[in-house]
């Protein structure tokens, strides 16, 4: 098992690397030039934009950018913000500390709820229960989700006026304690269900075709046979088997969970990262996109690292299969 | 062709017919099986592919697909409690204990995420308390003579003769009255497959337990079973004592299967075999299945089915007019 999670780390680390050289590339791909974008549609003078250009480094050979940046990088250093200033990684992390908090409650909860739907749908295979779960995710797959977000804001915020329509806080009696999770709440509830209908679909109906699979195993009979009930046959049999492709595809998206939530956050306004990422685009705020792309980046290789060994502690093979005994 | 046990019948089956049928289709994969098997009797089917015997060991037990399988006609007895009728948690009370049973494959048969330990455990559970579960599984693995380590591993790192040694362990835990072995030597090489029947007989004797031995290869069940059925096409075609129908087959399928397992060499040098297929299964058979592909069939099989007739001593039977005392006697 050492062995296996050593493989994995080493691998990540390098993955790591890798893409912060290509995110720093492709940054310098993108069409325009930052320092049109800081001094605006003035038209600056040449000595005036070769002096920003040398400020920021941008005359140098692009070989040297790069290295500046590594080091840089390795020192927790990822440039200031050419917009606001302000140093990109406490820019970076605060912003996706708020999304985070939307998406993992939403994804934990769309995992959970997908998986104990499609276990049901399993049992009932075929039947209507089967059918109407089916259904039920395939819309929740199928609706986009600026659509349904606005739909809920119509409904819940315009015209029931139970929920606020946007942000995070109320701006004008944010309440301390006990008030201030409340009015977290009602703030998070409408986004965190867009997210939740969303990710519920996607693993309900993976999670189903694969319970569904299992369920017509041998190793099933085996189970029956000893005189266990369906309950312990489904949950304790099936579920674990059952859940190895359900893991990938919610590996998958946790790794996605930092910009997986952009348009969610546009309808909602909520302030995280996707909402930093679509100013900086239009800024061509080169340091906070290389930035956003490093730590989506990561999160994508932490969540792939986390998916790997809980397949190990899932399924047993693997860690044979890796070369380390367990 | 209910047997010889009379009183003590741990299994009994009468005449049974059970279907599979999916999208307007149906396949007869049973279609008149009787036997029964007394308290600590070795019985054995034998027979080829799909002739039914795996179906006929799963639907004694509930374990065909609900909604798919039909039993049509037919009863189902399990020590004296008509099972015929059981759904879903009914069969609770039949698996395990007093019947278990074990599988061809012990790979996929065995759940590949648990360990060994927990597997057998839960048979254990199931039938005794959590306390004793610790000590019974260890004493299960002795008795299938697998060490005690094997408790920790998952199935993938076991061979096959010891996977197959732990689904009799499983089976074991459950303190079955009788063991349904359905081809539990099939996937095994021939060594392991030794070691397993011998394990088999030695198990038997110490518990006293009743088995129904399933398989196509009438070698095993000719050294393992006190009785015999021989299934073609979904019917009990001849039973009776294990030397005496395999000495003395009545019905021409047994002959024919007893020379092809004998590889015997018919009279120009060839191996005798069973010219033709076995029939389609998507209707019953009014007449006698073999009857296509019977060389000594005659006008009276085409009139009707032949009832189960003495073929013998010690309740030997078969169905099959050639053995009928006058041909022209009304059924």
């Amino acid at each position: 098992m050492a062995r296996y999670i050593g493989a994995r780390l080493t691998w990540a680390a390098a993955m790591v690397l890798g893409i912060a050289i290509v995110a720093f590339l492709i940054t310098h791909l993108l069409p325009g030039n930052p320092v049109d974008a800081l001094v605006g549609d003035f038209p600056a003078p040449p000595e005036y934009v070769s002096k920003v250009r040398h400020l920021f480094g941008l005359d140098q050979p692009l070989p040297v950018q790069l290295w500046l940046y590594l080091v840089n990088m390795a020192r927790g250093n990822l440039g200031f913000s050419f917009l606001s200033r302000q140093p990109v990684l406490s820019l970076v992390l605060a912003r996706a500390g708020t999304t985070l908090l939307l998406m993992v409650p939403s994804l934990i909860l769309a995992s959970l709820i997908g998986v104990a739907m499609a276990v049901r749908a399993a049992a009932s295979h075929g039947r209507m229960l089967d059918s109407a779960l089916t259904a039920v995710s395939l819309i929740g797959y199928s609706i986009p989700v600026f659509w349904l977000g606005q739909i809920l804001v119509v409904i819940f915020a315009v015209n029931l006026g139970w929920l606020p329509a946007e942000g995070i806080r109320s701006l004008r009696e944010p309440g301390s304690g006990i008030g201030a999770v409340l009015d977290f709440l009602r703030h998070f509830a409408l986004p965190a269900f867009c997210i939740t209908v969303y990710y519920l679909a996607v693993v309900a109906r993976v999670a189903r075709s694969s319970m569904v699979e299992m369920l017509h195993q041998d190793f099933v009979l085996t189970a029956r046979a000893k005189g266990l009930s369906e309950r312990a046959v489904l949950w304790r049999h099936v579920l674990r088997n059952g859940l190895i492709p359900v893991i990938t595809v919610i590996g998958y998206n946790f790794g996605y969970s930092l910009t997986g939530a952009i348009l969610t956050e546009t309808v909602f306004a909520w302030p995280g990262l996707g909402e930093l990422f679509v100013t900086a685009i239009a800024n061509r705020d080169y340091p906070v996109l290389s930035g956003i792309f490093l730590l989506a980046a990561i999160a994508v290789v932490l969540a792939n690292l986390a998916t790997d060994l809980l397949y190990a502690a899932v399924d047993p093979r693997v860690r044979i299969a890796a070369g380390g005994r367990a | 062709m209910t047997g010889a046990a009379g009183g003590g019948a741990i299994l009994e089956v009468h005449a049974l017919h059970v279907t599979y049928e999916s999208a307007g289709r149906a396949v007869h994969a049973v279609q008149d099986a009787s036997l029964s098997v007394a308290e600590g009797e070795a019985v054995g089917i034998a027979g080829e592919s799909g002739c039914g015997k795996s179906t006929l060991a799963r639907v004694l037990l509930g374990l065909v697909p609900a909604g798919i399988a039909h039993i049509r006609n037919g009863r189902i007895a399990i020590g004296g409690v008509d099972v015929t009728g059981f759904a879903g948690r009914d069969w609770e009370q039949v698996r395990g204990q007093p019947v278990a049973i074990v599988f061809q494959d012990p790979l996929s048969f065995l759940n590949p995420v648990m360990r060994v330990g927990d597997q057998i455990g839960e048979a254990v559970r199931r039938h005794d308390s959590a306390a004793a579960v610790p000590a019974r599984s260890a004493e299960l693995v002795d008795l299938v003579r697998l060490q005690r380590s094997v408790l920790r591993r998952y199935p993938h790192e076991l061979s096959g003769g010891m996977r197959q040694r732990v689904m009799l362990a499983i089976a074991l835990g459950c303190r079955p009255r009788l063991l349904v072995a359905d081809e539990p030597t099939t996937a095994l090489d021939a060594t392991t497959e030794a070691e397993i029947l011998a394990l088999l007989r030695e198990l038997r004797r110490e518990l006293g337990m009743a088995m129904l031995l399933i398989s196509h290869d009438l070698g095993v069940l000719r050294w393992n079973c006190d009785r015999i059925y021989i299934m073609y096409a979904g019917h009990t075609v001849e039973s009776g004592a294990t030397a005496e129908v395999l000495s003395r087959p009545a019905h021409p399928y047994t002959r024919g299967l007893a020379g092809a397992a004998r590889l015997a060499r018919l009279p120009d040098g060839h191996f005798a075999m069973i010219g033709g297929d076995v029939p389609r299964l998507e209707r019953p058979a009014r007449l006698c299945p073999f009857l296509s592909r019977c060389d000594a069939a005659m006008a009276r099989c085409r009139e009707a089915m032949p009832p189960a007739l003495p073929a013998g001593a010690n309740g030997h039977q078969a169905r099959c007019w050639l053995i009928a005392p006058a041909h022209r006697e009304a059924i």
